[in-house]
């Protein structure tokens, strides 16, 4: 049996009295490439946060490589992420490369200086999320795409056994979203354990070995070929999504309502 | 160069060139941390610490130093803790020690004017205690900083990232923000009170308009900071105007000045 990466077992997590996640329970196994789809709101983001340990948990357990994950020590340096709507100071004075650096400091140890390594990971990652023309540029003057290039860089940099990315693909032309993909497929051969969000359901269908979908609760977690039916598509989005195939591509599209109206309601 | 005979002038400068050194060292993460306000509420924290010096008849020094840092602390926790932004929190602590500090000055009888300047920095005031005390703090706040300069760094970029890979963000938080409270105290002999955190903030905004990289950034900041010390300490011997105020102005000048040749951003 391959070893399980990330355990959760039984976790419920309340922002003061809103139940957002009750009772999840999900396993993914060493090397596996895991899709984690679910509507606004539905959790995925406060999974992913207890999982690295920027929540606290305090219903159910988690475990990552079989560690506890409120004891995860030097571990948390095998971990990799691309957070959503990312805290950065955009205004920093700091390079791409640079940046990119960062990612390797848990490595480096505190009060260290990089080591040649180090340059050299940075080196092979510009050139995986084609970043190395921007290398030298600051920050602040990155588009939208070039940007969440360099976080997925960053997270990349310290060749992480566990990779979580919360919506990586938000802001990427289709054609780098695609090599995105093709990049953690690479990753997958180096038996890395990969967590993506993403609402392009069609599109992670096609790379990910499974797909976990969340509202609060977990409501599936299968190979994608049985996830994408009607029937999960429906108990997660509502009735007005409908789902399809066109050519070699899956789709989901919102029907429009009779009445020109769109349901869009927020749960409390 | 005659002004160099004086003692008085010489221990001017040579803490002038000390806190020109911290206060752009640090300055550039007060700016980059989005603590320029806290510092200035840290400052006048130090008031009260200078009253109750007073009062009790004990080194102001200390007792500032200890306002300082509980003030710089409490505003870090109570941040975290609250749902309360720093402005506010500042806003309540600063004007709370302010008012500590006239409550104390009321019961000294006869309070010198020595108080004033503490208030806006003197250069006759520097003594050989005050040099060693600054060198002290100086010494451990620069090796701080140079040593924890990546993990200052990534707390400041990114906290949320440099918690999730294991670095205690909120304790670096609580190191720099104690450290900014001691290098503050430090610097009120020549800029005082109401003025010192300006020393902090103008060189590193200075700096970062125009410098790209966190080295081009630290090294030009220093260079602003002491041209403004040490130039400002020795105009304010020549025009006979208080130190702290000379000091300031000579940065803001600086800063203003810098709009004329690098207008971007
Ligand atoms: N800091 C917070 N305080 C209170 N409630 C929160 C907080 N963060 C999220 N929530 C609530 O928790 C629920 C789940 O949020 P979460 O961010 O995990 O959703 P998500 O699945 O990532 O959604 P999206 O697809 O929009 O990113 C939402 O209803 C949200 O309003
Ligand atoms: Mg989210």
């Amino acid at each position: 049996m391959t070893p399980l990466a990330v355990s959760v077992d039984r976790v419920s997590f309340r922002y003061q009295k809103t139940l957002v996640l009750e009772e999840v329970t999900l396993q993914v196994k060493e090397g596996e490439f895991l899709a984690l789809i679910g509507p606004n709101g539905a959790g995925k983001t406060t999974l992913l946060k207890l999982i690295l340990g920027l929540l606290p948990l305090k219903e159910g357990t988690i475990t990552i490589f079989n560690r506890p994950v409120q004891k995860l020590g030097e571990l948390r340096s095998q971990i990799g992420y691309v957070l959503q709507g990312n805290t950065i100071n955009r205004y920093f004075p700091i390079t791409v490369e640079e940046f990119i650096l960062t990612g390797r400091y848990p490595l480096i140890g505190m009060g260290k200086k990089p080591r040649i390594q180090d340059y050299q990971a940075v080196e092979a990652v510009l050139s995986k999320v084609h970043l190395t023309p921007l290398r030298s540029k600051p920050i602040r003057e990155l588009s939208g795409g070039q940007w969440q290039r360099m976080l997925v860089a960053r997270a990349l940099v310290s060749q992480p056994r566990l990779l979580l990315l919360d919506e990586p693909t938000t802001a990427i032309d289709p054609k780098g979203s695609e090599s995105l993909y093709e990049l953690l497929l690479t990753l997958r051969e180096a038996k890395t354990t990969i967590i993506v969000v993403s609402h392009d359901v069609g599109v992670i269908a096609q790379y990910a070995d499974t797909i976990a979908c969340l509202n609060r609760t977990l409501v599936c977690h299968d190979r994608p070929e049985e996830v994408i039916s009607a029937e999960t598509l429906e108990t997660m989005y509502g009735k007005e999504v409908a789902f399809f195939h066109h050519g070699e591509i899956p789709h989901i599209v919102v029907k429009k309502s009779p009445h020109g109206r769109q349901e869009n309601e927020e749960r409390e | 160069m005659e002004f160099l005979r004086f003692g008085f002038m010489q221990r001017a400068l040579l803490e002038g060139a000390m806190i020109g050194v911290l206060c752009a060292l640090l300055g550039v993460f007060v700016v980059l941390r989005n603590l320029s306000f806290v510092s200035a509420g840290i400052s006048h924290a130090a008031f009260g610490g200078v009253a109750l010096g007073y009062l009790l008849g004990i080194n102001v020094v200390m007792t500032a130093m200890v306002f300082c840092v509980l003030v710089g602390i409490s505003v870090s926790i109570i941040t975290q803790k609250s749902i309360l932004k720093e402005d506010t929190v500042v806003g309540i602590l600063y004007a709370s020690t302010m008012a500590l500090g006239v409550f104390f000055m009321s019961f000294t009888k006869g309070y010198s004017v020595d108080l004033f300047s503490y208030l806006f920095g003197s250069i006759l005031a520097v003594t050989q205690f005050d040099l060693i005390v600054t060198a002290w703090v100086g010494s451990i706040a620069t090796f701080l900083v140079l040593f924890f300069f990546k993990e200052l760094t990534v707390t400041t970029l990114d906290p949320e990232t440099a918690k999730a890979s294991g670095i205690p963000a909120e304790a670096f938080h609580y190191l720099f923000t104690a450290l900014v409270a001691l290098v503050i105290v430090v610097s009120i002999r020549v800029v005082g009170i109401i003025l010192v955190s300006a020393l902090l903030v103008l060189p590193a905004a200075t700096a970062l308009r125009i410098a790209r990289t966190m080295k081009g950034v630290t090294f030009l900041a220093l260079t602003v900071s002491l041209i403004s010390s040490l130039g400002g300490l020795i105009l304010s011997y020549f025009l006979n105007t208080p130190s702290g105020a000379t000091i300031v102005l000579l940065g803001a000048g600086i800063f203003g000045g810098s709009f004329l040749f690098h207008f971007p951003r």
